[in-house]
């Protein structure tokens, strides 16, 4: 294990079944429920593995924080024959779930469709090796399978990201894989059957849910879970917290990572600004029209700390966040400018010398 | 308030149990007992189907000849009303003393209460059937004293049982169970196991445990030590008359339960002559459904009373496992009525879902009400909280309201209120007649009331009588009770004609004074009813005013309407109903976008300040939203003022609102130093008009108010504003324009203008350069600004043309009679039409 971590140390991102193999490892160990067929944990142990929690003396750190009734929906929903559709707004951690549920469940989460504007049916269904078909005809070895057709083949769970990009008619090539189980290959006549423990995770976004809006037909297979922003500070915190400190990490960033309080503050200027109200729940306030997503505050520190470390002090400042606060607050509508200065100036001022500073970098600024 | 906190009282801890088995133990004789239980001890949590099922199945186990009940022993007489043939549950007891002030307690019974399966099944089968706990009388005399003593020890201490309930223990057994609460909890472990016994059995299990670790103050556990005695005392004297304790069913809370024993002290007849009583009424009222949840704000009930109903009927009707299909066909058939397709298929997923969850927790034996909901998240209105909310609030709570066999006696809201009409000596208008209200005041040949103190007056209640009539007729006409009508307030005028009813909205002028009051009352029969109708809304006539508040606070859409509310809610002095409409102003602000109707909201809020003195009600609440509001204003205004002409004239009325409110009213005189507004924030107002004067984008009439709103605060240099009246109304601008601006300039403060010769040469170029066809358009604009002038302005600016023309006297004459002749609307509607006939005009 130590040598394939070494080996791989260069890879900007591993899968998470190879980043925490340990901990797979040690939850498979202790597990003791019952297991649905084709499963390597059950759906308990995949709770844990998720959520966090501790088995057979290793920590096991939470992968997803803030919902933990919602991930029990999505175990028990994969354990029946149902697929699990996460719908979110931007930033919500629906891949990164998938891709843990996939992890946990089957040990593989690369079996992935990732689904955009020019999607085909091929890369959903399967395609040929063109060369080989002109040669040989069709036959098995000409095939070039697609990772839904694989993840049949070996009763795996398959990942189709960003669903509702692709076009409708491709789309509904899930249909009969969800509904039969079956995909066929007329030109071999083969029908390949679903093994038990095959299963599709689907993510789409709810701001594109206009570009190609699913099916009712498609729907109905899906079992749709809704995942959230985080609803209150604390958990806030802690994802961006945990998550900024691995990017700087990965990216090497020459800053120290971002105190406590800065992160408190950013996310506490999200989470208002987001919710339309302050935190004490005292006083409303408008929305801008974009999306503030937890991975933008991540991204905002992750800047900062960028901004810090090549061009400051090293230690980030409250100039260095401003300048990306404004960036993400501001992005689409120029009225969400005077919904930020309305915001500074009705709240963030009256917050006292904890803020002043913060305050003085915005108003800097606009 | 803290009367109906008291109606939690009996819905108290939930269930435990008594001795081991307490049906083995044989009974000591027919008189006394001196040992073991003091009866067959049922331990129950109110409000709980399958308790009441397994406690139907008991009594026909034991077949007692008495059964007695955890309930106000005073209130016997209750209980054959309640199983009277027309009574339908959801029904309370409820007992008010009959002294001020009311204090009373509730004890609603759903049919599920197991409550109500003791008295159904006990009266049917012909037992004796009887209450145990302490009379109300002495309850509410106890809790009265208790309150006096330590008002501030009750904050330390939880206000009500419910919360006591769902403290430390419970919501701790919940979280180790991995359960979001305990109601969830409860539902999966007792509600669903039909065993024989098993409800019984574990929840004395439940019961003793909770007893060791309960941690209740002093105060509460002296209290339930009291009850719990007095319990035991009329369980002896049931078997004194010669039941034996084999045959009376004990139901009680679980908490309770275990110390029902003969060993433990009863109550003697000295202690319950040292009881504490105030002489109370019990009556029984029709309860609610949507009033038993605990959303209606009472901690009385459970959470989904239409759910346990149901399950109640299914186990009953022996399938219990349809419960959980009817529960998702029926939010299933709630959304396709909303217009939402779903099949019959997304159904059968839902509660597949729904038993796949459930299988996700030990000790599961059917999908708990938790699971279900979740699984209608997922399948049927994928992922839409709001849309499941909206539909299962319908299905899981209800809106059933219990019907009371005729003959029953007054809600004590009716009480409350012929109490209040005896104190405030309005007897003599319970009459159908109308006839005015007297008071105080006479103005002119009409009686009125003087809402001020009455300083001669002998006693406090007198001198301040007529405005507490005042505030009580208010609160009825809040409340919907046509009783009585407010026929005009103050000298100046300015009411709709129906004013009394308070869902009108009311035109309100700031020049009103506000001291006086004339009324007008009649008596009818359906005032009787509209009264009765007010009962499920509180207990006396203020707290269902303040509810009846918050019912119309929750539809009010517009800024407009919350400020009227906040005004009524002074009116009837109601401090918090009033803070909630502030904050009901707050929140709609926020999402309104429109310049004028925030202003208006401003200046409307500003208006309320001129009852300050008369009124005991704190504006201090007002101030910061006052101030956000006008921040905002602020903000909106250089993007409000490109619209069209009527949308400008709108906005440039509320910028005169707007300033008057924030900088010109009570607001602004007594926030010197306090920071209502500070600085900074003025200065962005000025900065804000400063940019829409010079904006040449903006609409002329908004450009011109606000030069003339700079002007009236001195805001503007001479130099600043020549330049801007020379841009504004120079040659070869459209005519229309420069009417608008001067119209909007003109609007405030002419005495200021006069003065300033550059706009009316400006103006006097401007005219003169004029085609023949766009002056004619220009006058009617110009007229239309001069209108509004005063006769002495009209001359002062005559004196002023005639100097720049350099006429004679003659000349003056001509144009100070021209300026001088006013039109009217009307006038200048025809003006236009007749422009031709305007060439003889000799300007």
């Amino acid at each position: 294990m130590a040598k394939e971590k070494q080996s791989e140390s260069n890879v900007l991102r591993e899968p998470a079944e190879r980043s925490y193999a340990a901990e797979l490892a040690a939850i498979e160990k202790a597990d003791k429920h019952g297991k649905p067929t084709g499963w390597r944990l059950s759906p308990r142990a995949v709770e844990l593995y998720i959520l966090g929690g501790e088995a057979g003396g290793v920590t096991i750190t939470p992968k997803y924080m803030g919902a933990p009734r919602l991930v029990q929906i999505a175990i028990a929903t994969l354990a029946t024959d149902r697929a699990l559709l996460l719908l979110g707004e931007p930033g919500t951690a629906k891949s990164w779930l998938s891709e843990h549920l996939c992890a946990a469940i089957t040990g593989d989460s690369q079996l992935l469709v990732q689904g955009t504007a020019g999607t085909t049916e091929e890369q959903v269904r399967y395609s040929w090796n063109y060369a080989l078909l002109l040669a040989e005809g069709p036959s098995q070895r000409a095939l070039v399978p697609s990772p839904v057709y694989r993840a049949m083949e070996n009763g795996r769970i398959v990942r189709f990201e960003e669903i509702t990009r692709t076009p409708s008619e491709v789309q509904d090539a899930l249909i009969t894989v969800l509904s039969e189980k079956v995909l066929s290959v007329p030109e071999l006549g083969l029908h390949v059957q679903a093994r038990r423990g095959f299963n599709v995770i689907g993510t789409a976004n709810t701001r594109d849910r206009g570009v190609n809006e699913m099916s009712s037909a498609l729907k109905r297979r899906f079992n749709i879970v809704v995942l959230p922003v985080p609803a209150d500070l604390e958990t806030e915190v802690a994802i961006v917290e945990k998550r900024v400190r691995e990017i700087g990490h990965t990216l090497e960033l020459p800053s120290a990572p971002p105190s406590k309080e800065a992160v408190r503050r950013v996310v506490q200027v999200f989470q208002e600004l987001r919710q339309g109200k302050t935190l004490d729940g005292k006083q409303k306030l408008k929305s801008p029209t974009g999306v503030l997503s937890t991975a933008e505050a991540i991204s905002v520190l992750g800047n900062a700390m960028s901004l810090a470390g090549h061009f400051g002090s090293g230690k980030i400042a409250d100039r260095d966040i401003a300048a990306s606060v404004l960036g993400a607050v501001v992005k689409e509508d120029s009225k969400d400018e005077a919904v930020f200065v309305e915001y500074l100036e009705g709240v963030v001022k009256k917050r006292g010398a904890e803020w002043a500073e913060f305050y003085k970098a915005c108003k800097e600024l606009v | 308030m803290a009367t109906s906190k008291r109606a939690a009282k009996p819905a108290e801890s939930p269930a435990k149990s008594p001795e081991k088995s307490p049906a083995k133990k044989p009974s000591a004789g027919p008189l006394t007992i001196s040992s073991g239980p003091l009866g067959r001890i049922f331990g129950v949590r109110h409000l709980s189907p399958m308790g009441a099922l397994q406690l139907e199945r008991f009594i026909d186990e034991v077949e007692p000849t008495a059964i007695v009940i955890e309930g106000p022993s005073d209130a016997d007489a209750m209980i054959p009303l309640l199983a009277h043939k027309k009574s339908k549950p959801p029904l309370a007891i409820l007992s008010f003393t009959q002294a001020r002030p009311v204090r009373s307690i509730l004890y609603p019974l759903a049919a599920y209460s197991p409550e109500w399966m003791a008295i159904t099944k006990g009266l049917q089968r012909k037992s004796v059937v009887r209450f145990m706990d302490l009379p109300a009388e002495a309850f509410l005399a106890e809790s009265a004293a208790k309150d006096d003593e330590d008002e501030d020890a009750a904050s330390d201490e939880p206000r009500t049982d419910t919360e006591a309930y769902l403290d430390d223990p419970y919501t701790a057994i919940a979280r180790v169970t991995g359960e979001p609460d305990h109601d969830t909890w409860w539902e999966r472990h007792f509600e669903h196991n039909a065993e024989p016994e098993a409800y019984r059995e574990a929840i004395h299990e439940f019961g003793a445990q909770l007893r060791a670790v309960r941690r209740d103050s002093g105060k509460r556990e002296r209290e339930t030590l009291t009850r719990e005695a007095y319990m035991r005392r009329v369980l002896r004297e049931v078997i004194r008359e010669g039941h034996s304790p084999d045959k009376i069913v004990v139901v009680c809370g679980a908490y309770h339960a275990p110390v029902l024993t003969a060993e433990e002290h009863a109550m003697t007849d000295a202690e319950l002559a040292k009881l504490p009583r105030s002489p109370c009424t019990h009556t029984i009222m029709p309860y609610s459904y949507p009033r038993l949840s605990a959303q209606s704000g009472y901690g009385a009930g459970n959470n989904a009373p239409a759910y346990y109903q149901v399950l109640f009927d299914q186990r009953r009707a022996g399938r219990p496992q349809h419960a959980g299909y009817r529960i998702l066909s029926a939010i299933a058939g709630r959304l396709r009525a909303r217009g939402n397709i779903r099949s019959s298929a997304e159904v059968i997923e839902a509660s597949r879902l729904a038993h796949a969850l459930a299988a996700m927790n030990e000790g599961s034996h059917a999908p708990a009400l938790r699971d279900l909901l979740d699984g209608a998240l997922t399948c049927l209105t994928h992922g839409d909280q709001a849309l499941l909310d909206q539909c299962a609030r319908e299905v899981v709570v209800g809106d059933e309201i219990g019907a009371v066999a005729p003959g029953v006696a007054r809600t004590s809201i009716q009480d409350d209120f012929y109490r209040l009409v005896k104190d405030l000596r309005l007897d003599e208008y319970l009459k159908d007649k109308r006839q005015p209200v007297k008071g105080r005041a006479k103005d002119g040949k009409v009686e009125a009331l003087d809402l001020r103190e009455d300083r001669r007056a002998a006693t406090a209640a007198s001198a301040l009588r007529d405005r507490n009539v005042s505030i009580f007729l208010h609160r009825l006409c809040a409340l919907g009770v046509a009783f009585a009508k407010l026929e005009y307030s103050g000298s100046d005028v300015d009411l709709d004609a129906d004013a009394a009813d308070a869902a009108a909205p009311r035109r309100w002028s700031r020049r009103q004074s506000t001291f006086k009051e004339s009324w007008s009352a009649q008596w009818t029969p359906d005032c009787e009813i509209a009264l009765v109708e007010c009962a499920l809304r509180g207990d006396t006539v203020e707290i269902a005013a303040i509810r009846a508040l918050q019912e119309k606070l929750a539809q009010a859409t517009t800024v407009g309407d919350a400020a009227q509310l906040a005004l009524v809610a002074m009116q009837c002095e109601l401090q918090d109903a009033m803070n909630a409409a502030v904050e009901r102003v707050r929140e709609l602000g926020v999402d309104d976008g429109s310049f004028a109707s925030i202003a208006a909201a401003v200046r409307r809020l500003s208006d309320l300040t001129s009852y300050g003195s008369v009124r005991k009600v704190d504006l201090a609440p007002l101030e910061p939203l006052v101030a956000q509001l006008f921040l905002r204003a602020t903000l909106l205004l250089p993007t409000s003022v490109r619209g069209d002409d009527a949308a400008a004239r709108a906005v440039g009325e509320a910028m005169g609102d707007l300033q008057w409110g924030a900088l010109t009213s009570a607001f602004a005189e007594k926030s010197e130093g306090a920071a209502v507004f500070d600085e900074a924030m003025v200065e962005r107002w000025w900065r804000a008009l400063d940019g829409v004067a010079d904006d040449d984008g903006a609409h002329g009439f908004c450009a011109g108010v606000a030069n003339a709103l700079l002007l009236e605060r001195a805001k503007v240099t001479d130099e600043a504003l020549d330049r801007r009246v020379a841009l504004r109304i120079s040659p070869g601008l459209d005519p229309n324009a420069v009417g608008n601006y001067f119209e909007g300039l003109s609007s405030r403060n002419r005495m200021a203008l006069l003065s300033r010769k550059v706009l009316w040469r400006s103006m006097t170029e401007f005219v003169e350069q004029l085609e023949h066809e766009d002056f004619k358009r220009s006058v009617v604009g110009l007229r239309r600004a001069f209108g509004a002038f005063e006769t002495g302005e009209a001359r002062r600016v005559a004196e002023i043309l005639t100097e720049i023309w350099g006429g004679g006297s003659e000349v003056a004459a001509a144009i100070t009679g021209a300026v001088e002749s006013k039109v009217d609307a009307a006038e200048l509607a025809a003006l236009n039409d007749d422009l031709e006939g305007l060439d003889d005009l000799d300007l």
